[in-house]
């Protein structure tokens, strides 16, 4: 797992429940744009992440996409992050690009 | 703050930059997704000054392009996941791009050789040098260009601009040797010569480009017809042939 995923895993799980819009996973697991959203379609496309739009505002701003951890996201997350956690204390973690289907 | 809007365009204008390297699919939602960011960021109020809150907005629309391009898509042929085929495309560019460089660099060298000889050595004038030089590069990137072309009006035009520069340029030469009039009279008139190839050779430059668009869109037109003829509208009225499917221009 790359240390840009384990941010937004860490960022998601701060509040679970609470959906999260693109800007506010930024600030909270300070990445680029150009990083966060390929991981998020990503993550959606795995299913661990579900996004849905804000409804249209009155003020005529354009509505937000929300994500938010699914069930089995919770689940992988909070293990994916346990095991790292653990591989950190046992040897210093390699990280890297993640392989192509994995997180 | 003061020019939010036009900055606003601006992101917007990366945000759909970045849109369009994304598959058609996911295009309009991500443009969405992130132009309703935008304005999120630029009135963020943990950050100050409003400088850099802009600074942030266009960072942020910037960066979605680096995403774009490195992601699934259309974006494939210019991003890090380029397959085999591509690659060798790419290479072979390279190489045409390498000669050519190359080529252009000979060139240079031999024209600032014979420059320097010419204004250092036989103290020649070198506004008439960089004047003929100009002349002399248009005109041969023209007259290569109606070489790949050949046929149509830039020829002529192409024609006329050689004669006029000719003709002005030996007029003064002669003058000059045969000690004729006044010496500026015959710089005007090699100077007009110059002028005039210098927008004959222009004329001709714009036919050649023109007709280079025709051809192509005529080619377009050819394949999409014979697409047509191939795939299931074969079996449609023969009027269908003669539509033209073109991608709407964006």
């Amino acid at each position: 797992m790359t240390a840009p995923l384990q941010r937004v895993l860490r960022a998601f799980l701060e509040d679970p429940a609470a959906p999260r819009y693109g800007y506010d996973l930024m600030k909270a697991a300070g990445l680029p744009s150009g990083t966060l959203y390929p991981m998020l379609a990503r993550l959606e496309d795995q299913k661990l992440v579900t996004s849905a739009w804000e409804t249209p505002q009155a003020g005529g701003e354009r509505p937000r996409r929300y994500y938010q951890l699914t069930g089995e996201g919770i689940r992988v997350a909070r293990l994916e992050l346990a095991q790292v956690r653990a591989g950190q204390l046992r040897a210093p973690v390699r990280l890297g690009r993640a392989a192509p289907g994995s997180l | 703050m003061r020019g939010e809007r036009w900055l606003l365009r601006v992101g917007e204008f990366l945000v759909g930059r970045a849109a369009r390297h994304l598959p058609a699919a996911a295009r309009v939602e991500r443009y969405q997704e992130w132009a309703a960011e935008l304005p999120v960021i630029l009135g963020d109020p943990e950050i100050k000054p409003a400088a850099a809150r802009a600074a942030r907005m266009l960072w942020f629309a910037a960066d979605t392009v680096r995403g774009a391009a490195l992601g699934p898509g259309p974006a494939r042929r210019g991003g890090a996941h380029r397959g085999a085929a591509s690659m060798g495309k790419d290479a072979r560019w390279l190489g045409v791009g390498a000669a050519l460089l190359t080529g252009l660099a000979v060139l240079l060298a031999i024209l600032a050789f014979i420059v320097y000889y010419d204004i250092f050595i036989c103290s020649a004038s070198l506004a008439g040098y960089v004047s003929s030089l100009l002349s002399y590069s248009l005109a041969s990137l023209v007259g290569c260009l109606l070489w790949r072309r050949p046929g149509g009006a830039g020829r002529y035009w192409f024609g006329a601009g050689v004669l006029a520069a000719v003709a002005g340029g030996g007029a003064a030469h002669l003058a000059g040797h045969l000690g004729w009039g006044h010496p500026l009279l015959f710089t005007l008139i090699s100077a007009c010569g110059y002028a005039v190839c210098a927008a004959c050779i222009s004329v001709a430059g714009a036919i050649v480009i023109r007709s280079a668009r025709r051809d192509r869109r005529l080619g377009m037109q050819e394949r999409s017809d014979r697409e047509q003829l191939r795939g299931p509208a074969r079996a449609c009225r023969p009027s269908c042939r003669f539509r033209m499917p073109l991608m709407p221009r964006r």
